[in-house]
């Protein structure tokens, strides 16, 4: 069994409904994200639209995290799954060094790396990932990339622009994405405007970013 | 794309790795440093109390990299599962391990000076010097597995690594004036030509090299006329540039004052270019 994420971007709406459900599924604290959707404008006024990119973690057959974690608090499950023991984590932040998504965070309350699990707990118990129940368009598609009657592996077959994001980097990740286009899934093609964004007062805890 | 705007994410981490972890390679290019060229100064000098010294140095610096690596730790009293959970595919697991043998070893090479038992502290100095070596170009593995920050996979770091492990200790040594005269000589020969070459690779790796990726060129621009160039060029110019020109007159006639201060800008170059080498890769947004 590999489980994995299919995010179909031309149904996306930017409701936010996923990443409210992760942070309340596992007690994400403030200041941190599992599961985030990236706002992008792009055009020039009056032609303009506005993207949105649901981003987690990968969850990659080659994880860079899991090899780079000296303790293997980071650790592959037999579903595929890329799981975190927070009480073995040493908070070194080798895998924030090494994952090339940006998908893993220094929890400010137990000081330790956590990340997206597919809502590890919740598949444990034959329930979907919390972000796949709340989303009002069925845009995240989960399932088993190993069986050929998933709904997952249905949609990849329907769906050939499937794609992941950054492919060069060797990492084999199971979460695709359909739909979109650059601005989507590659960081520098779109700019970051100092004090152009919604939220500009967010500030980064003293441990976390700049802190040493 | 110009016209393509963030307007909604989360906040950039920032650096995650900082100066804590630039104080980690700073000291261990020392430490290493003194070791790995130790066997040719020792011969030079026979000097019992550079006997001692050698390893206190080594070994002060030593632990000063280990302190750091400690502090860096979010969760610092947990440092000791990197032996009692090791994860033998990470370098960090695999350098926690050499240090501490290294660290074992400055011990016993301590011990074997303290006593005047020079025969055992010769006979033990290749072994330390094969596990400097390693010591010293680890950190190239660690920074390799960083899959994320592609500035840090280019194929020189070993020879970089090894290049500010022989600047580091050549510029202690001639700071501590060891070895005489004879040995200011060569060892400001050591540091022009660690100087002149590790410059020689960076400016070729950043100035010359075709860059591969649109990120590459984002860094190299953060580094060459960005928001690190005050370090990054000023820390070439200071650490490497203007000790080659010192090592050049110092190696034709000995002049130690000159040497002095060719070893402490060494030094502070060292530290200025680590440091922006270590934090510009992670000032880019990774999604």
């Amino acid at each position: 069994m590999r489980l994995g994420f299919m995010v179909d971007l031309d149904l996306c709406m930017g409701c936010k409904a996923c990443e409210v459900a992760c942070k309340s599924e596992n007690d994400v604290p403030l200041n941190a994200w599992r599961l985030r959707v990236k706002y992008v404008d792009v055009g020039t006024y009056p032609e303009v639209k506005r993207t949105f990119t649901p981003m987690r973690c990968n969850q990659c057959d080659n994880a860079p995290c899991e090899t780079v974690c000296p303790v293997g608090a980071l650790h592959p499950l037999d579903n595929g799954i890329v799981n975190i023991d927070k009480d073995r984590c040493i908070g070194c932040a080798a895998c924030m060094m090494a994952c090339p998504y940006g998908a893993l965070y220094m929890d400010p309350e137990t000081n330790t790396a956590d990340k997206c699990t597919f809502c590890a707990h919740r598949v444990e118990g034959g329930l979907e990932p919390a972000c796949v129940v709340a989303c009002p368009t069925e845009a995240n598609i989960f399932g088993d990339l190993d069986d050929p009657n998933s709904k997952i592996s249905a949609y990849i077959r329907a769906h050939p622009d499937s794609r992941v994001r950054k492919p060069e980097k060797g990492t084999k990740p199971k979460h695709l994405y359909t739909g979109g286009g650059a601005v989507h899934l590659e960081p520098l093609a779109s700019k970051r405007e100092e004090g152009m964004n919604l939220f500009n007062r967010i500030g980064t805890l003293d441990k976390i970013g700049g802190g040493h | 794309m110009d016209n393509a705007v963030v307007t909604l994410d989360v906040l950039h981490s920032g650096v995650i790795w900082g100066w804590y972890v630039t104080m980690n390679l700073w000291a261990k290019s020392i430490a290493t440093g003194v070791i790995l060229l130790a066997p040719w100064i020792l011969r030079r000098h026979t000097n019992p109390r550079l006997r001692l010294l050698i390893p206190l140095i080594a070994f002060i610096f030593l632990n000063i990299t280990l302190l750091f690596t400690v502090l860096d730790l979010h969760q610092p009293l947990r440092f000791w599962h990197m032996f009692v959970y090791p994860h033998f595919t990470s370098v960090i697991n695999l350098g926690a391990w050499l240090l501490t043998a290294f660290n074992g070893l400055l011990v016993v090479h301590l011990l074997l000076a303290w006593k005047g038992q020079d025969t055992q502290y010769r006979q033990l100095m290749p072994l330390t010097w094969i596990v400097a070596f390693f010591a010293t170009i680890y950190t190239a593995g660690l920074l390799g597995q960083a899959n994320a920050r592609e500035l840090w996979h280019a194929a020189t770091e070993v020879p970089q690594m090894l290049l500010a492990a022989t600047l580091a200790g050549s510029a202690v040594f001639l700071l501590m004036r060891a070895g005489g005269e004879q040995a200011s000589t060569w060892l400001s020969t050591v540091l022009g030509v660690s100087a002149g070459v590790s410059l020689t690779i960076y400016i070729a790796e950043v100035v010359l090299a075709p860059q591969k990726s649109e990120e590459a060129e984002y860094l190299i621009h953060v580094l060459l006329s960005g928001d690190l160039k005050t370090l990054f060029v000023g820390g070439l110019c200071l650490g490497f540039a203007v000790p080659l020109l010192m090592a050049w007159a110092g190696a034709r006639r000995p002049q130690p004052g000159l040497m002095m201060l060719a070893g402490l800008l060494s030094l502070a170059g060292l530290w200025l270019v680590k440091h922006a080498w270590l934090i510009a890769p992670q000032l880019i947004p990774l999604s």
